[in-house]
This record gives structure tokens, sequence and C-alpha cells, in this order.
């Protein structure tokens, strides 16, 4: 998220010391952003910031958005995302999309493209296509992630299941320009499944990339017609599958299928690269409020069970969290949630499913919560 | 004074009508906080940050007394905004929602000697839970002041109206001692090695303010070194009394009144909604009293919903005065000068022990 490099130079510890002493806080910078942002809305103390360029509409719903990133942010590989940063009514929030653009594009154009669903019962994803515009500059983060080519010698087969095809465009439209990506001889297949035709998002552009490229097959499988994946399918069109490596991303019970599948026919796991979604949104009628909670950096995780709150949860673990009143008003057992949903007893709402601090004492988990702590 | 007879206390179902209604005050702020009270903090962060730095330029350039001052008071006018408005209201998570970094109470640390940390224990946890239950809440008189004839009489409280000088003199420095003890180390109940961690946390933040103000901006400014020095004693020393001043009249007043360990047992939210109006004080005046004081100036409002953004109090400060006439609870409150005479009286009267009645 931070641009400022975390190394642990004298140097750069001297600098937080100062910068500590001079205005309480690490950098510098950041007393001066309020101050420079409003005059300068493209600069910023430890965020990359980003121009919008266009929204574009790909489907029903779903739409494109060109980023134009300012000069210091550093880049990326096809098939990385980023997080981006948006303020809503006051409250910054975040979210993580894969860039559906060529890194050749952003070194000829400067500009990259996130293409992203709205989500039926999403908060941020219909609002945001409505939010933005030419206008408008949004915070970014560097590119992160590893769902890249691992292996540029191998042939590669892609399995793609609605907007889970995003990486792909990536990949596909950087092999089309340069050895980046595989070797121009290596075979390049993709397996993309929607659920009619009309949902298939760069049918056009894929279609073309595949008859100017012999190397290049591209599928694109409509659900209701001729199901979800199966090993027929693949056999068919792409018998010699075991020599490939194989990437898979969409939603989360088409990676668990197509997962059980490759592997009862003895691919190799090892060959095996998957790119899960972030949390989907909640349908909060839906909901009970029992759930269960990872704690990432003491690894543990616990069910709710009968505790009436995350602090209490945590603590019969044997974790020692800072707490306080225990009521909510002092905000002690603050900490970062990064993902999921939790209720608040307080206020009576729920969360949201992105990145934000959270009160212990007064947050039930709903569903899968990760807490940093 | 808390001689005089107490009201009746509201019974338990006039408490929980109590808790309702407040929760339901509270809900109403929450689900309508946004875009308005983003733009509220960043104002005043700009307006915080321009003082500081014209005020260090003028105190730096400005080559006679005028400017000099003026630089002064603006230094003094922005550490004055730092520590109450934003500060103080920053590290009670008031504007945690906005997820963002730089106005988080997680990270957040002011511009004053008491280490960020320990403020969050000292203040947001011990004082804002206990308030003034005798025993539990140190800051009601801080150790220092006897303010109620519920505390034993010493013959060191003679001249305790002279130790409240001194204390707001250099009151960000007794802010930042407080979690120290000092009172519970000289009776032997905290042993000096416990506080270890807290004075290795209060050497470094100590030394930083020191370093600001005293070494780095004195000593960048060349041959107007003392000049500076003096200035940005000046600057603290202005901000030391106004804080002093306004958190005294937010607690101590005449009326105020003070609870029990006992009293307070199990208690229920109402309860403490209630015990909360009796141990608070509000002052009125106009938009900029409020501002410089952090809206602490609705005390009451601060210590029933105190991660609340306290710009939201005056708003709310109607529907708490209706629901407290409703129950026959008292919503203390009076001009700034009754409250601050109240105070000076209170620590006069309790200097000298109760004549012995009959």
């Amino acid at each position: 998220m931070s641009n400022i490099q975390n190394n642990n130079t004298w140097l750069h510890k001297a600098y937080t010391e100062f910068s500590m002493a001079l205005v309480n806080n690490a950098n510098l910078k950041s007393y001066a952003e309020p101050l420079i942002q409003p005059l300068f809305p493209l600069w910023s103390a430890n965020d990359y910031r980003a121009q919008v360029k266009q929204v574009r509409s790909e489907s029903q719903n779903c739409y494109t958005l060109v980023l134009k990133p300012t000069k210091k942010w550093p880049g990326f590989l096809p098939g990385q995302f980023v997080e981006l940063h948006v303020i809503k009514n006051g409250a910054k929030v975040s979210r993580c999309f894969s860039i559906s653009s060529a890194p050749e594009q952003y070194t000829q154009f400067g500009t990259i493209e996130l293409t992203i669903r709205a989500q039926d019962n999403g908060r941020i994803t219909p609002w945001l296509k409505q939010a933005l515009n030419e206008a408008s500059t949004v915070g970014l983060s560097a590119a992160q992630g590893d769902f890249i080519i691992k292996d540029r010698s191998r042939p590669i087969l892609m399995i793609a299941g609605g907007s889970g095809i995003t990486p792909f465009r990536s990949y596909l439209h950087s092999h089309l320009h340069s050895q980046v990506m595989i070797e121009p001889t290596q075979e390049a297949s993709l397996f993309y499944y929607a659920r009619n035709q009309d949902e298939h998002l760069f049918e056009q552009e894929l279609n073309s990339i595949s008859d100017g490229n012999k190397h290049v097959t591209t599928y694109l499988i409509s659900t209701a017609e001729m199901g979800h994946f199966s090993l027929e399918q693949l056999q068919q069109q792409c018998p010699d599958y075991r020599n490939y490596d194989i990437y898979i991303c969409g939603p989360n019970s088409m990676i668990k299928d197509v997962n059980k599948v490759l592997l009862n026919t003895q691919v190799n796991e090892k060959n095996i690269f998957i790119e899960r979604f972030g949390p989907a949104p909640v349908d909060f009628s839906k909901l009970d409020k029992a759930g269960t909670v990872n704690f990432s950096q003491s690894n543990k995780s616990a069910e709710l069970g009968s505790h009436s709150n995350l602090l209490d949860l945590a603590e019969n673990i044997g974790m020692q969290p800072e707490s306080g009143c225990r009521m909510g008003i002092c905000h002690k057992c603050s900490c970062r949630k990064q993902s999921g949903v939790v209720y608040n007893t307080l206020t009576n709402s729920y969360s949201d499913t992105g990145q934000e601090d959270i009160q212990l004492c007064i947050s039930v988990p709903v569903g899968e919560v990760i807490i940093e702590l | 004074m808390d001689i005089k007879m107490k009201k009746t206390k509201p019974n338990a179902e006039q408490l929980l009508y109590l808790e309702q209604s407040f929760n339901a005050i509270r809900d109403e702020v929450i689900s309508d906080l946004g875009e308005r009270d983003a733009k509220h903090i960043h104002k005043i962060i700009r307006i915080q940050r321009s003082c500081e730095i014209s005020g260090r330029i003028l105190i730096m350039f400005g080559f006679n007394p005028i400017p000099w001052a003026l630089g002064a008071l603006l230094l003094g006018l922005s550490k004055i905004l730092e520590t109450m408005e934003i500060g103080h209201n920053v590290m009670h998570g008031q504007y945690d929602w906005m997820n963002d970094p730089n106005i988080n109470s997680k990270t957040y640390d002011w511009d004053t000697a008491c280490p960020g940390e320990s403020w969050k224990e000292t203040h947001n946890h011990e004082h804002h839970t206990y308030t003034n239950i005798l025993g539990k809440d140190r800051d009601y008189g801080y150790d220092l002041l006897r303010l109620t004839h519920k505390e034993k009489w010493h013959p060191a409280n003679l001249f305790q109206i002279v130790y409240y000088g001194l204390l707001s003199v250099f009151f960000q420095w007794g802010v930042a001692l407080h979690e120290l003890n000092f009172g519970g180390i000289l009776k032997g109940e905290v042993s000096l090695k416990e506080k270890k961690p807290f004075l290795k946390q209060f050497g470094r933040k100590g030394a930083r303010q020191i370093f600001k103000d005293y070494v780095f901006f004195p000593l960048i400014a060349g041959p107007f070194f003392l000049q500076v020095l003096l200035g940005n004693i000046v600057a603290n020393l202005i901000r030391n009394l106004w804080t002093s001043t306004i958190i005294f009249c937010g607690h101590f007043p005449e009326e105020v009144e003070t609870f029990s360990i006992e009293e307070c047992e199990n208690e229920t939210k109402g309860h403490w909604y209630y015990r909360q109006m009796l141990g608070s004080a509000n002052f009125n005046g106009g938009k900029l009293l409020h501002t410089l004081s952090g809206n602490l100036s609705f005390q009451v409002e601060h210590h029933l919903f105190p991660d609340l953004p306290a710009h939201r109090y005056a708003e709310i400060s109607p529907k708490v005065q209706k629901i407290a006439k409703e129950l026959g609870i008292p919503y203390h409150t009076g001009s700034f000068f009754k409250q601050y005479s109240g105070v000076v009286k209170r620590i006069l009267v309790h200097s000298l022990p109760e004549p012995k009645t009959a």
C-alpha cells in the first residue's frame, strides 16, 4: 500500500524519528497532505494516485475503468491486481481488482484498465460506476499478487468464469505484443465460462486475438447451453492438457469444481495456479450472526460458539488483545479487519466486506472473517 | 456543592428509558455520519497546520515584538486546535469510520508531551468508564486537589490553589505523567518498577516534544535562537493554560457530583449514562469558543457519546436536555465565567477542612 520502502537503514530510521519529533507522524509528507491535496489531487504522501480517463460499459452489469496512474506508480505484470481506494460519503473504501489490460498499454499510453462487475448486493461496485467520471482521481496500491506466468517455456491453459476473465485478458493482450508472457511458439488456450452468450465480456476482442494468432485458441462456453466445466470438454478441445500449466480464475464454487476434476485426472497440483475473488457481497437477509474468525498474525482460528463478541472469543482461545471498557466507547480494542463482515452490536449494523478497523468488544463475526491480530 | 440534597435517583424503569432514548440519539448520528463530518475535520486540520506554519515563520522572522507576538499567538492557537478539536477527538475514535490512517485513534499521536498510548489508557478507558467514581477515576482532582468533602482533608490541601496554578502552567507535563500514578507510588500501592514501560514511552515522547520546540526550531533560527525559544515557550504556555481551564470546567464546577465504587457495581448502561450526566458540566458560548475547547464545552454530551464527532454535540444537545428534563435529571450548564469561578471556588473551599458540625 505504501510507496515508502520498508527499509531499516539508519537513514530511514533517522528520518522517521525526526518526522515523529516534528509532526508526530512517521512521514513528514503526511503532515502536508491535507494542505497540498486539495490543490493537487494527484499528490499523495503514502498512496499512489490515478486519474480516471474513461468509464466504459462492457455489458449490462460490467464496466471498465481506464486509469492513468501518476509517474511514481511502479507498473505491473499480467495477472496482478491493484487495490483501488475511493472516498464514499467521507469514508475511505478499498476494493481489489485484477488489471484487465496489458503492461504494453501502460508503457505506451500510461493507462491501465480495471474491469468490474457491479455486484448484485454490492455497496461499492454499482456505486463506483455512477460516482466516477473523467474528472475523478482515485487512490491506487502498487500492483500485487502472484497470479503471473510462472514458466514462460510451457504452454498454458486458462480457465475463466464470469468476470474472472480479467487477468487472462491481460495475459492475452500481452502475449500479442511481446515475449514477456510466454514464448510465442507455446500454445495458449482459454476456456471462458459464462451463464449465457450476453455475459461473455470482450467476446469480439478475444475472438480476433485467436483468429490472428495460430498458437492462441479461445473457447467461449455458455453454461446455460453446454453446462459447467467437465473433463469431456477439456479432453475434446485440449487433449494434451496434462502438459499444460493451468491457470484458473473465477467464483470460488467454480474453482473448487474445476480443481477437483483436474486433480482426479492426475494433473500435477504443482501445475495448477489459482486466483480467487475477494469476499462476495453478503445478502444480509439470509444471515445468521455466527461465523468463523481467522486471526492472521497469531495463526489461530475459532468459531463464535457461545461467545458474545470477538474480544471474548479471542481471549477464550488464549490471545491477549489490547482492550479497555468492553462497551464500545474507548476504542482500545480496535484492530484491523482484513476481510469479511462483522455485525456491530452497538450500532446494530453490518460492516463493509473490505479492510477497515473494527472494535472487537462490540463485533460479532458474520460468515468468515479475517482479523489482523 | 455536593453537600446539598441529592435528587431522587431514577428507578430501574426510568434508567432503561434513559438508556433507550440516548441509544436512539446515538444511532441517529451514527447513521448520518459522512461527508459533512469528514469535511469538518479536514477543515480544522487545514486551519491548524496553516496556523502552525505561519506562526513558526512569524516567530522566526518577525523582527519586532508585534509580529513575534502574533506568531506566538498563532502557534498557541495551532496547539490548542491540535490538542482539543483534533488530537483529543481523533484519539477517541470519533473519526475511525473514515478509515484514514492519519485520522485514526489507533495511530494518531498528538502534539503534547503525553504519549498517545498512555492517554488512551488513562483517559479513554479509565476516566471515561469510571467518570467521577472516587478511588477509580484519578482524573478527579488528579491526586493533587481535594474537591469534595468525601475525601479526607490533609494540611497539604491548604495550598492547593498554588498547585492548581502550577499544574495549569505545566499542564501537558501533568497530563503526560498522569499514568505514573505518583499518589499511588507515594502510598506504596504501585511500584515504580511496574511503571517502567510507561516511563520509557514518556521519555521518548517528552524528548521529542522538547527537541522540536526548544532545540530544533530555535537552532535553525541561528542568531534568533532566543526569540524562537521564547516564542515557543509562550505558545506552549497559552495552550497549557487554555486546555487546563477547559478540562477543569468539564468536571469540577460546583454542582458536579461524585460517586462511590459501591454505587456503580454492576451498573447498567442506563446508570452509566445517568452518572455521566451528573459527573459532567457544560458551558455555553459561541461557535469559536466551542471549537477552541474541542467542543468539550459540551462535556455532558461528550461523556454520553465520547466517540461521536464532537462538532455534532451542539446539534444533539437539545435532545439530551429534553430527555434529562423528562426524567428530572440535572443538566449542568452555565456561562463560561460561572463555571470557571465555580471551579476556583471549589478548589478554595476544599483546601480547608469542613467545620465540625454538632
